[in-house]
């Protein structure tokens, strides 16, 4: 007989970051993905948290830091003999 | 392996004689990722630029300060997050500011857009414009949840890193990032719900 999944929707946001973050036990696991299974509402939640996360991801992929910034770093910083970028 | 110390090889004791190639190296290493974190929790260029030199000023003064027990970049990142946070608070005087109450209340982060915008072309989910509208849903968020925020998803730390740079516990940063992650995809469902019911007009 499969074991009766008690997990709620409140169950799954409590536990969504440790969930996301791959922190939680493989029962906790199993239970939060048999809810997300039959609940289409937190297989949303759960697909557009992960899909904001890697967009700020690659967004900060993205920034770079400016010449001009990193010339006036090293001249702060008395380094201007080594801030050549050749 | 968060404490892998041999992704960073720095000669520690060059720079306690306080050896101008050996900062040097500690400049190049990381000030990338301080401006990126500067950046995004200001803003602001030019912001930015001053959190960035002041962090490395003070981590060149205070290099006897650091133990080499955590990262050096987590080092760094502490003295960043606490330059750019006080500026934060300096530009914000005279504001009031609403304090979060330290763990999250029953029901507090119950989500309200349900959409499912994953779905949506490559193109429009990295757009310029959507773009736009992840730097301000991030600066929408508190300046205690933003740092949270960035140093755990964008900059990549362990909780227990993140933690030690905002000098606070794993629970409070937890409580924090999860604020940040819910509000984000709030925002962000509500502007890519628009799009998407755009689309199909």
């Amino acid at each position: 007989m499969k074991p009766i999944h008690e997990s709620s929707c409140q169950d799954v946001l409590i536990n969504l970051n440790a969930y996301i973050d791959h922190e939680l036990d493989a029962l906790s696991c199993e239970e939060i993905e048999a809810h997300l299974g039959a609940c289409p509402n937190c297989q949303i939640v759960v697909n557009t948290l992960k899909k904001t996360l890697q967009l700020y991801q690659l967004d900060g992929e993205t920034t770079t830091l400016p010449a001009e910034t990193r010339r006036r770093l090293f001249a702060c910083l008395d380094l201007n003999e080594y801030g050549s970028t050749d | 392996m968060s404490e892998n110390h041999q992704e960073e090889p720095f000669d520690l004791e060059a720079l306690r004689r306080k050896e101008k190639s050996a900062f040097a190296r500690l400049v190049d290493e990381n000030s990338t990722r301080i401006y990126r974190l500067a950046l995004k929790m200001t803003g602001n260029p030019q912001d930015a630029e001053d959190v960035l030199q002041e962090t490395f000023i003070k981590a060149f003064k205070n290099i006897e300060g650091f133990e080499g027990r955590s990262k050096v970049s987590t080092w760094l990142y502490r003295i960043a997050s606490n330059e750019a946070l006080m500026l934060l608070r300096k530009q914000k005087e005279g504001i009031t500011h609403i304090d979060e109450g330290l763990e999250l209340e029953q029901g507090e982060i119950v989500p309200i857009q349900i959409v499912d915008w994953c779905c949506l072309p490559e193109k429009e989910l990295v757009s310029a414009e959507a773009r736009d509208q992840l730097r301000e849903a991030a600066l929408s968020l508190s300046d205690a949840n933003r740092a949270a925020f960035l140093l755990r998803d964008v900059e990549g730390l362990s909780t227990r890193e993140a933690a030690e740079a905002l000098d606070i516990s794993e629970s409070a940063l937890k409580v924090r990032l999860m604020r940040a992650r819910m509000q984000l995809r709030e925002d962000l469902s509500g502007y890519f719900n628009s799009k998407m019911t755009k689309d199909l007009r």
